[in-house]
């Protein structure tokens, strides 16, 4: 019998063990309790106590599914199979309990505790250390989970702001790119720039030269010119001065006739003088006859040296009228000579003016040409510093050209570490 | 061996530090019941043992709650519910139910196996609530089949709208 129950036990089914006697009589408590109590031979009392062992033992190894049946009344066996159960009962509660909760707690539902009501003494205790454990373990989860939002926030955050970051440098990457590209267009049009500033400022060089020598030129005929109208203009004065001294003598030649004039009216009157005189003598030879003829003579050349020195003075008044005539046609014309001189002078000076106000021009633009010439001389250096620093640009450009390529390389490297290292943080 | 013919509308109490226990084989009969549930009760151990464990089903109680309750534990899980029992003389009592298959040593579901505590009022006054309009809504069906679908479904909903699984909702009123 004893080796049934055991078996039925090991299956988790429960047993009657007080054995088919007892079944008969289980309707009633009071006849039941009466029968175990009295009506148990000894050898069913010995199977009873036997099997209550087997569950005990069974209980022992970790089944704890078999119960004591058939404890109803008061009797000390009945009681004895109550407690057994009671005490298989509570372990078995306190297990299911605790596995449950645990079990939960394993899958972070700590919601689940275990329940204290029905727990007594070391069980209750346990489970309270149970439930202490699970609120711990929530508190760690939720930390472990708050760290982990916090910890995928972060890696999105430095996501977001790493693939900014990358995003920038190759936009900048590529718009250096452009810009590096522009440049060496740039400086390659600057270089052909650069030669046509050197070869105009070459070229301006030589007008500025071929200007300066112009303008040399037109100084120096402005210095001749200016000393030409210096001398003309002295000779001008000397003439001037020579006129007053002609016209001087003019007037000097003028009173000169005009006293040989008077003169001649003196030397006419005698020459009528005399003719009278000599009328007179004739009249004196004649009354003197022969005596007198000679003196006749006489008095005839007298006569006639009078009519010639008469002539000879009118011929000299005629020639003196003729000389003031002249001289005042001389100091007219002298005169007349004067004013040109005068309007030559003026005209000189006008000239001179003139040929200042031209030196003055000339020295202005010579002083520009000069300018000009330093100016341009500057061009022709700065063009030459200018050239280099194209050819650096050019080179640079170059250089910044490779950079960018390479940066862009760089970035995209970048982004594929920072991608790998964000997914390897947010798998954890 | 008795049968409950009529419900009295009696309510029993059970003390705070008891347990009440009952164990079924794989078909639901019972195959023990402890001193506690006897006690209550008011059966004996030859009115239970060898009965399905739905003799003590109080009629208030929803079947779309042991539906879900023997699905449960089925699958292997442990399940809470309040339920209301009968006694043998009509009288009822409130528990807090929370039965678990038993296992073998070698992880085989041999039975099922009960315990069950005083529930808390609070969390009853809720779940009273939702079995009111789960009855309800199995009494509105003709076809019981039907009706236990509905109710099932209205319980689905509800839980939806708890935003919890059944186990979750259940410990927070608990």
């Amino acid at each position: 019998m004893g080796g049934r129950v055991s078996e039925e036990i090991m299956h988790g089914t429960q047993s009657n063990l007080r054995g088919e006697n007892s079944t008969a009589t289980m309707a009633d408590q009071d006849s039941a309790t009466e029968i175990l109590q009295s009506a148990l031979t000894a050898s069913e009392y010995e199977r009873w106590i036997e099997s209550v062992i087997v569950i005990c033992e069974q209980a022992a190894l970790g089944n704890l599914e078999p119960r004591v049946m058939g404890c109803e009344g008061e009797s000390p066996t009945a009681r004895m199979g109550r407690a057994i159960n009671r005490m298989l009962d509570l372990t078995d509660a306190f297990v299911r309990e605790s596995r449950a909760a645990l079990e939960h707690a394993s899958q972070q539902k700590f919601y689940r505790r275990v329940i204290l009501r029905g727990m007594l003494g070391t069980f209750r205790n346990a489970s309270n250390v149970i439930n202490t454990a699970t609120s711990d373990m929530q508190t760690q989860a939720d930390a472990i989970r708050a760290a982990e939002v916090r910890r995928l926030q972060m890696a999105d955050d430095f996501q977001g702001s790493v693939q900014g970051v990358i995003r920038n440098v190759i936009t900048s990457a590529s718009e250096m790119k452009a810009t590096a590209e522009a440049l060496t267009v740039s400086a390659s049009n600057s270089s052909d720039q650069v030669n046509a500033v050197a070869a105009a400022s070459e070229q301006t060089s030589v007008n500025m030269r071929t200007v300066a020598a112009a303008v040399e030129q037109l100084t120096s005929s402005v210095g001749e010119i200016t000393r030409q109208v210096g001398e003309a203009s002295s000779i001008a004065g000397q003439a001037v001065v020579e006129a007053k001294r002609t016209n001087d003598i003019v007037v000097d030649l003028s009173n000169a006739s005009e006293r040989i004039g008077r003169v001649a009216q003196v030397i006419s009157k005698i020459a009528g003088t005399t003719n009278l005189l000599a009328l007179n003598a004739t009249i004196e030879a004649a009354r003197a006859g022969d005596a007198g003829k000679g003196f006749a003579v006489v008095a005839s050349e007298v006569k006639d040296l009078a009519r010639q020195t008469a002539d000879a003075t009118a011929e000299i008044s005629d020639e003196i009228q003729a000389i003031q005539d002249k001289t005042k046609d001389a100091v007219a014309a002298i005169t007349s000579i004067g004013s040109t001189i005068q309007k030559i002078d003026n005209i000189s000076g006008t000239i001179s003016a003139s040929v200042g106000e031209q030196r003055a021009a000339t020295n202005e633009i010579s002083s520009n040409v000069q300018q000009a010439a330093l100016a341009t001389q500057d061009v022709s250096q700065n063009i030459v510093g200018v050239s280099g620093a194209v050819g650096q640009t050019s080179d640079a450009a170059g250089l910044l050209l490779r950079s960018t390529d390479t940066l862009t390389g760089e970035a995209q490297k970048l982004r594929s570490t920072a991608d790998a290292f964000i997914e390897t943080v947010k798998q954890g | 061996m008795s049968r409950v013919k009529t419900v009295t509308g009696v309510e029993r109490f059970f003390g705070e530090d008891e347990i009440i226990v009952s164990k079924t084989d794989l078909s639901g009969k019972i195959t023990y019941a402890n001193d506690v549930f006897y006690t209550i009760s008011g059966f004996t151990e030859a009115d239970v043992i060898g009965q399905p464990h739905s003799m003590i089903r109080h009629p208030e109680m929803p079947r779309a709650v042991f539906k879900l309750f023997w699905e449960t534990l089925q699958s292997g899980n442990e399940i809470f519910a309040y339920v209301v029992n009968l006694c043998k003389n009509g009288d009822h009592y409130w528990v807090l139910a929370h039965a678990t298959p038993s296992f073998n040593a070698r992880g085989e579901i041999i039975g099922y196996h009960s315990n069950r505590r005083v529930p808390q009022r609070e969390g009853l006054e809720v779940v009273q609530a939702i079995y009111r309009r789960l009855r309800e809504e199995e009494q509105r069906h003709s076809d019981p089949r039907k009706g236990l679908q509905a109710s099932f479904d209205l319980l689905t909903s509800v839980l939806n709208e708890s935003g919890k699984q059944y186990s979750e909702f259940i410990w927070g009123v608990a």
